[in-house]
């Protein structure tokens, strides 16, 4: 286990270098000139000149990037002309909305996704299943943008249920939880309509697993034991079937961490994808530059994290 | 280990397995039909009685209810609904098809050869592809199409080439598992060369994943497009396509609900057709394989 965990660490700062490599390329490779935003109308030879000296943009690309590279492990990703402050608050500022819409999203989808495939998976092609296995396929045919629009629509401004776009966000300046609590109504139009599409997902995954699991040899045994239905489900069935589920638990939080820029576009909710659409909107680099990293380098250490409890829950792998 | 799983759903559980056997079900045969529709519409878009998309006509009437003149009925504007959503389905196929070409073509090419090969060219491959897999594609996408621009041929470019490092990798692995077999080894021992082994005994093989995956991929990246138009990053108004006639319908206020459905039920069929008919000939070519 132990030799296991360095070996996938070795890895993960492998792929941190290569992805800070293509973080950086993707923003010096483009054209366009980030001095251009900066002086706006006093932009003289001279006064580019200037900047780019300040920018370090004169030097050549090795250098810059090891220049950049050191002052991103001291936790510096620059600074935004666009929008008067460092990326690295910008970032702190808007993630915390992205956590919670994919905290909220994701335990309202386990919530839903799991019993639903268990019982499903106990008949299989009975009402539960049939009914389940449609309307879930259904869901997941409905990307996030269209029903984001339609939830709006419906549940905001046709029937109240929700606050609409732009709805305000209270920092109360306290601890995450308490900030959570207090804006709980405003994330759960977001998370709604994030967990339908999960709630597919999951459980197309689990239940095809329990299937598998429950023809297994050890399933009859624990049914010749004598022992209930709902035990053998719930505690013989569902542990070894869940590995694929917590995978793909890890790849969609990666997913989502970009992939919410849909939702946060439409409510104005100022997220990481939302502050993303307007940096590149606006041709601030850096910005853009510092989001890239922090959600490639999450991605991978969410992937590093799944990857360890998966191998807690099953053993198995960590000595294949 | 798991990726047999859907094949011993196939043996274990009786009355799907039949099913398969006689085949593939109605449903399937409706989408199949869905998507040949939507591909004649497309082709013969030009000849079809419609009116422009984008015109506005003097005495055109908003948001018409439909009527023998405008089956769909019209917008806001007056346009004829029906004739722009067909406009909308050229946009999102012609996008769709030329990027999941260039994302199969790419990634099916270097996964097999990366997987034939192996060494040190399917290292570096490997490498370079499981990067990309991490880095945020989406970021990268929305970076490129802003800066460079949007045009419909930049969108088939970048949303081909950022769909290759997942090809790759699910053809390669496909390959991996038929590179090995018995009768790779002895088509080479009888001096057959690489290009003939990967051509007549490895892609046959490989093809039914290729396949499967060549419907997922397009119904991805039409998805993508239509969020890509959605926050304006595709083809603009007034031309349409499915993403941006829907983020249209819902900024007019009051919103016409129905200018909404028409365009997101075209995406949600299409997706659900796309999916399905995949998803069937999955598990198709899953069952002959347990056969054999």
């Amino acid at each position: 286990m132990a030799r296991y965990v360095v070996t996938r660490l070795v890895a993960l700062v492998g792929i941190v270098f290569a992805i800070s490599i293509g973080c950086f390329a993707l923003v010096h490779l483009l054209p366009g000139d980030p001095t251009v935003a900066i002086l706006g109308t006093s932009d003289t030879p001279h006064n580019r000149a200037i900047v780019m000296r300040q920018l370090g943009l004169d030097r050549n690309i090795a250098s810059q990037y090891l220049t950049w590279i050191g002052n991103v492990l001291h936790g510096n990703l620059g600074y935004s002309f666009a929008k008067g402050q460092s990326v690295s608050s910008i970032i702190a500022q808007s993630y915390r909305y992205d956590l919670f819409i994919i905290v909220l999203s994701q335990v309202i989808a386990y919530i839903v996704a799991i019993p639903l495939a268990v019982y499903s998976a106990r008949r299989a092609g009975g009402v539960l299943d049939q009914g389940a296995t449609s309307v879930t396929f259904a869901f997941y045919c409905l990307p996030s943008f269209i029903l984001i629009l339609w939830f709006v629509q419906l549940f905001a401004v046709k029937w109240h249920l929700f606050p609409g776009p732009g709805a305000p966000v209270f920092p109360t300046g306290e601890s995450f939880v308490s900030e959570f609590r207090t804006n709980l109504r405003v994330f759960l139009l977001p998370s709604a309509v994030i967990a339908l599409g999960t709630i597919a997902l999951y459980y197309r995954l689990l239940r095809g697993e329990m299937l598998a699991t429950l023809q297994e040899e050890f399933i009859t045994v624990a049914r010749s034991k004598g022992l209930s239905s709902r035990r053998i489900l719930w505690h013989h069935a569902l542990r070894p079937s869940s590995v694929t589920l917590l995978t793909s638990t890890g790849n969609n939080i990666a997913l989502l961490l970009t992939g919410l820029f849909v939702v946060e576009y439409k409510l104005a909710l100022p997220g990481i994808g939302y502050q993303l659409v307007v940096a590149t909107g606006q041709s601030d680099y850096l910005t853009v530059q510092g989001i890239a990293l922090v959600v490639a380098v999450t991605v991978v250490v969410v992937n590093f994290a799944i990857d360890i409890i998966t191998t807690l829950v099953d053993p198995r792998i960590a000595r294949a | 280990m798991r990726s047999t799983t859907d094949s011993a759903i196939a043996q274990a559980v009786p009355a799907p397995r039949r099913r398969a056997r006689r085949g593939f079900g109605p449903f399937y045969w409706i989408c199949v039909g869905w998507l040949g529709v939507l591909a004649l519409v497309t082709v013969f878009a030009g000849v079809l009685p419609l009116e422009d998309p984008t015109e506005i006509a003097a005495n055109a009437l908003p948001n018409a209810s439909p009527s023998a003149s405008h089956l769909l009925g019209t917008d806001d504007l007056g346009r004829d609904i029906l004739s722009r959503v067909i406009h909308g389905a050229q946009v999102s196929l012609e996008i769709g098809i030329g990027a999941t070409a260039i994302g199969i073509g790419i990634g099916g090419v270097l996964g097999m050869l990366a997987a034939y090969k192996r060494g040190r060219l399917d290292g570096w491959l490997s490498l370079l592809m499981y990067t990309g897999l991490a880095f945020p594609a989406i970021i990268a996408v929305i970076a490129i199409l802003n800066f460079w621009g949007h045009a419909e041929a930049h969108l088939v470019v970048v949303l081909g080439l950022f769909s290759v490092p997942l090809i790759f990798r699910l053809v390669r692995a496909a390959t991996l598992s038929s590179a090995t077999k018995e009768y790779v080894t002895a088509a080479r021992s009888q001096g057959a060369t690489s290009a003939r082994v990967l051509a007549r005994d490895i892609f046959p093989n490989v093809a039914p994943t290729i396949l499967t995956y060549t419907i997922f991929t397009l119904g991805g990246i039409i998805a993508t497009e239509g969020a890509l138009a959605f926050i304006g990053l595709s083809v603009l108004p007034p031309e349409s396509s499915w993403g941006n006639m829907i983020a249209e319908s819902s900024s007019v206020q009051p919103v016409n609900l129905w200018l909404m459905l028409v365009p997101t039920l075209a995406l949600f069929f299409t997706l659900v057709a796309l999916n399905y008919v995949g998803e069937r000939l999955r598990q198709h070519f899953d069952g002959t394989e347990a056969r054999s």
